[in-house]
């Protein structure tokens, strides 16, 4: 689907038609949903903030330009959602215990032989979940969902250089900790590649 | 486990895969979309249109507005010369209320 189908869409829910709401709710729900659910890590949560975001196209409909991409603006209400969670429930992250139990009895099944695969994920993702709620979420936009550093500015409503900033500090700080986990072992590292 | 160091060359690729593998396939519940056609409804209950159809409302609420005191306003300057001033401020009672039923009448005909 095109950017400009992207504004008839629009169109079409300004004139109060949920088709047209629901064909780019279909579009972008999975993208919002697992953008929500690596920043809260909370499924539940991910889909309270998915629907809020849909609830906020719909009242602000009148205020969305139908020429820019949408992307940018549904993550930029995701984020500011996901933030709100995380202050609210006055967490941020789940214990490592949990994260590792989710990944295994997790809606994927890992096969027996990609147990080290697993355990370096487990790795990287405590590392990841350690970062602040800042560098997770640059992190999250700029690894998983590709946007551009300008895209993430945009996002996060701050300046580029702010942007290069928490990367490079979030990037180093994962350096370092992956580099102390001497568990390690350069083949399972060289498995992912 | 061996005690050999990550090569850290390849993080940016390590990180993209985790994060990547950690969400992949996951979907939410189409429970979310009906939640949303709900919530829609029940605003829509309160609020007949959705943001975007009450703009032509105003719009025609105001233009009807300014064309009622187009006509008027002459009538205004013959009413200060020849009326005393309790018919002055009956009148002008008359044509307000007479302004402000024409956006209502409208609105109830639609």
């Amino acid at each position: 689907m095109s950017l400009s189908e992207d504004g008839r869409l629009i169109s079409q829910i300004r004139q109060g038609n949920i088709l047209a709401l629901k064909t780019l709710y279909e579009k972008y729900k999975g993208q919002v949903y697992r953008t929500a659910l690596a920043v809260t890590r909370d499924r539940e949560a991910a889909e309270d903030i998915l629907q809020d975001c849909f609830l906020k196209v719909y009242t602000h409909i009148d205020k969305l330009d139908g020429s820019l991409p949408l992307s940018p603006w549904l993550h930029r209400v995701t984020v500011n959602l996901s933030y709100n969670w995380v202050k609210k429930k006055h967490r941020w992250l789940q214990p490592l215990e949990e994260v590792i139990e989710q990944l295994i009895a997790g809606p994927r099944t890992l096969p027996e032989s990609a147990l080290e695969r697993g355990e370096l994920q487990g790795i990287v993702q405590k590392a990841i979940a350690s970062l602040s709620f800042e560098h997770r979420v640059v992190i999250v936009l700029f690894y998983l969902d590709g946007f551009s550093l300008n895209e993430i500015a945009y996002i996060l409503d701050c300046p580029v250089g702010t942007v290069k900033s928490r990367l490079h500090y979030a990037r180093l700080t994962l350096r370092r900790k992956l580099e102390r986990d001497r568990r390690l072992s350069p083949e399972v590292a060289y498995e992912f590649s | 486990m061996s005690s050999h160091r990550i090569h850290l060359d390849e993080i940016d690729k390590l990180i993209r895969w985790t994060l990547v593998d950690e969400v992949a396939g996951e979907e939410p519940s189409p429970q979310v979309w009906q939640n949303i056609q709900a919530k829609i409804a029940a605003r829509s209950q309160a609020m007949p249109s959705p943001p975007g159809m009450r703009r032509p409302w105003r719009q025609l609420a105001s233009a009807l507005r300014v064309w009622a005191s187009d006509i008027i306003a002459p009538l205004n300057t013959s009413w200060d010369l020849r009326l005393t001033p309790q018919e002055r401020s009956y009148l002008i009672w008359r044509e307000s209320l007479s302004l402000a039923m024409i956006p209502i009448t409208a609105m109830l005909i639609y």
